[in-house]
């Protein structure tokens, strides 16, 4: 049986770790609540920016209009933008998201990676690969102008010519009970990337464009990857904080089962030592006697 | 006149939703003014001035770069900011104060978390060092 001053010891050290985890559990849960405020309004935004964009595309196709920013190329490597957070501790909210990134990364030659996130860069390294480019506190503090420095440096990217797809990695907000990974390809803009919106038009009638047809998809694609960055920002958010709440909660939980377990071992080995010292002092009292 | 339905949105906020006579922005080749019946475009807009008629009264917003799309039953504009001249001033010092703000809560959140990480890894060397059989 163990000492029961090394037992005491050990008890402190759980204390002391489930209150931290505790308190990291408590802070998660008031960070993902603010985050959830925004992201229902922003969901909306996309929404009608997407079926616009699924209105103009189906009218292109009919007017026989054709853009570098809708068409689909033969050649050139893919773009993978990769959301992570900065921080640790939130279970495997990161791998599995970096995971998926290498999956899908296997179907493209040469691709190209741009790390939104401090843990995300350290596991792409560790797998040696180098983050062509890297933004930090995506998913800290999402900001609408973080989500535009983004969006043009994808969007010059996807002129030169030397990509043919800029896919999106991060972790879908489906419900606060289900949170996934997932792939979205950002561009080009292809019709059936849009067939989920839900939006019927007259797709015979003629369009103007206005001052001339790149300008305006230049204008509608950089709304369209910024909107689409900042939404991602805020279901990362929110994603990241239920992942580090759950992580927490279990910590906590665990830590609760560790003490439970360390107080009965304490229990006994105190009683121990005092059995242990009753027939000390009785066989002591019987020599004497 | 017959009225029409005006949508104007940024990804953070519904900035405009209202029935109007008449919008007015200016595009790259010069003053566009939209009334009912247009025929269907998009325009693409540079950071500017857009006018909307409601109600016989004329009312300002200043926009940032954006599009705007004209179609049989509505209009919608999508662009990054807008803002009620009246709110300019204040929504710019709001940003700044907010960019500042952040900075400070990003240094300080990732020191505290640093800091945090340190103590609990301790904790696990600690507990790693006793070597316990815990039997759970």
């Amino acid at each position: 049986m163990s000492n029961a001053n090394e037992i005491k010891q050990h008890l402190k050290a759980v204390e002391q770790t489930r209150k931290i985890t505790n308190a990291m559990y408590l802070l998660s849960t008031s960070r993902m609540k603010k985050a959830m405020q925004s992201i229902d309004f922003n969901l909306f935004y996309l929404q009608r920016l997407r079926s616009t964009i699924k209105d103009i595309l189906s009218k292109t196709k009919n007017n026989n209009i054709t853009n570098k920013f809708i068409e689909e190329r033969d050649s050139g490597s893919a773009v993978f933008v990769v959301v992570t957070s900065d921080k640790g501790l939130c279970g495997g909210y990161n791998s599995s998201v970096v995971n998926l990134a290498l999956e899908k990364m296997k179907e493209h030659k040469d691709p190209m990676v741009i790390s939104l996130g401090i843990i995300g860069d350290r596991l792409f390294k560790n797998h040696g690969i180098e983050p062509a480019f890297s933004w930090y506190g995506a998913s800290q503090h999402p900001t609408l102008n973080l989500a535009g420095q983004v969006a043009s440096k994808l969007i010059e990217l996807f002129l030169t010519n030397d990509y043919r797809e800029v896919y999106l990695v991060y972790t879908e907000y489906i419900s606060s009970a289900v949170q996934t990974p997932c792939v979205k390809r950002l561009l080009p803009l292809l019709r059936h990337d849009f067939l989920d919106i839900e939006f019927e038009s007259d797709e015979r009638a003629q369009m103007i464009y206005e001052p001339s047809i790149e300008s305006v998809f230049e204008h509608i694609v950089y709304q369209y990857v910024t909107g689409f960055m900042y939404d991602v920002f805020m279901q990362s958010a929110v994603s990241e904080n239920i992942a580090r709440m759950n992580a927490m909660q279990s910590a906590t939980k665990n830590a609760d089962e560790m003490i439970e377990t360390l107080s009965k071992e304490l229990n006994a080995a105190r009683q121990l030592q005092i059995t242990n010292e009753i027939t000390e002092i009785a066989a002591a009292t019987e020599l004497q006697g | 006149m017959p009225k029409f339905k005006l949508e104007m949105f940024t990804p953070k906020k519904q900035f405009f939703v209202g029935e109007v006579d008449a919008v007015t922005c200016n595009a790259f080749d010069g003053e566009l003014c939209v009334l009912y019946g247009h025929q269907p475009m998009i325009v693409a807009l540079p950071p500017g001035e857009i006018k909307i008629k409601q109600d016989g009264e004329w009312k300002k917003a200043f926009a940032g770069d954006g599009f705007i799309e004209v179609r049989p039953d509505d209009v919608l504009v999508f662009t990054h900011l807008l803002e009620w001249p009246e709110d300019i001033d204040e929504a710019k010092a709001q940003l700044l104060l907010e960019q500042e703000r952040e900075q400070l809560r990003n240094a300080e959140s990732f020191s505290e978390h640093r800091r945090t990480e340190i103590e609990l890894q301790r904790m696990m060397t600690t507990l790693r060092k006793r070597n316990y059989n815990l039997n759970i």
